[in-house]
């Protein structure tokens, strides 16, 4: 259970909300207790962990996605299935901590899943490049460019907050 | 390349310092003589600490009791799968068994023939009794109803001992009487 922290918050950062992140970490955990005869100690668990509760968040999105086309359609009124990030809010009204917070969070969501995936395991989580390119299955030399790209395009959509 | 390019390609290795010295030493030329990069790589830091200074989201209490509620749901549900997995092997160790049975009994009946006929009547169940001891049963009944050397024997000293015309009998073959035994496994 030591993983269910960091599993949770790792995919917290790609759908943004603690709920649906906890399902898909019990998920993650479900699929691991299920195949735990497939786990060659080639890897290391956390790799392996990791891969499994990105590949399940990646679906979740996909999910999602399809859901939002749907629901956007039919939505009326009343409805608010979804948190749309407020582009029109003025740096001037990003103030405090916890606003520059979900701000940054909102910024990451925005970024395309390849680079997304990168940044959050690369500047958030901490991983080695090696380590990355174990868990996303691409080489390093891919790695190390799209953390580079990621960066700079995050440091573009967050430039208002940075420049304060 | 432009120098602002090549400082984009190359800043997230300046900022991990992974630069070789050559490289590192044109970036910063290029940093003291350009803002705009010196902005972008301010910028890029500044973010990278920010994004390390994320606090975590707390997992809720809950969500233990939830994950094991999930697993031993799971568990439960893969018993049927894991019977099943163990039914596949089962049934032809049943096969297999069944096969070996019948052709225990063939044999058993091959031999009882031929020890029946050269050396005179022996019972089924004195045989097995020993060796095969829990198919003594089965054994007994199905040589019984099979018209076996042995069994025209043990019926004919059954008929010997009623007053019947038992003679008229040696040298066909009499009807066999089926007895029921009860099987005892």
């Amino acid at each position: 259970m030591r993983y269910k922290a960091p599993l949770v918050n790792f995919v917290f950062h790609f759908l943004g909300s603690r709920i649906d992140a906890e399902d898909v970490v019990q998920e993650t955990f479900l699929r691991v207790f299920k195949n735990k005869h497939l786990y060659r100690n080639i890897a290391k668990f956390s790799t392996w962990i990791y891969t499994i509760a990105g590949n399940l968040a990646k679906t979740e999105l996909r999910r999602r996605k399809r859901r939002r086309v749907l629901s956007l359609s039919k939505m009326g009124f009343e409805d608010k299935e979804y948190d749309i990030p407020d582009f029109l809010s003025s740096p001037d009204q990003v103030v405090d901590g916890e606003m520059k917070e979900t701000k940054i969070r909102n910024e990451i969501q925005q970024l395309p899943f390849k680079f997304r995936e990168v940044v959050i395991l690369r500047d958030i989580k901490d991983l080695s490049y090696e380590e990355i390119s174990r868990i996303l299955k691409i080489p390093i030399g891919t790695v190390k460019s799209r953390v580079n790209r990621g960066r700079l395009r995050l440091q573009k959509r967050l430039r208002y907050l940075l420049d304060q | 390349m432009n120098p602002c390019q090549h400082f984009k390609k190359h800043i997230g290795k300046y900022c991990e310092g992974d630069l070789d010295p050559l490289c590192l030493k044109k970036l910063e030329e290029h940093l003291r003589v350009c803002s705009r990069c010196r902005t972008l790589k301010d910028n890029i830091e500044q973010m990278r600490i920010c994004l390390k200074q994320l606090p975590d989201v707390k997992v809720s209490e809950g969500f233990n009791l939830l994950l094991r509620e999930r697993i031993r749901r799971e568990a439960i549900g893969k018993s049927p799968g894991t019977y099943s997995t163990g039914g596949r092997l089962l049934i032809p160790a049943m096969g297999i068994a069944l096969l070996v049975l019948i052709i225990g009994i063939g044999v058993s009946d091959q031999n009882s023939s031929l020890t029946s006929g050269s050396l005179g009547y022996r019972t089924v169940a004195g045989e097995s009794e020993g060796d095969f001891l829990p198919f003594q049963g089965k054994i007994q009944y199905i040589i019984e109803e099979l018209p076996s050397a042995s069994a025209v024997r043990l019926e004919r000293r059954n008929d010997s001992r009623e007053p019947s015309n038992s003679d008229s009998m040696v040298g066909s073959h009499p009807p066999v009487r089926v007895r029921a035994i009860p099987v005892s496994f």
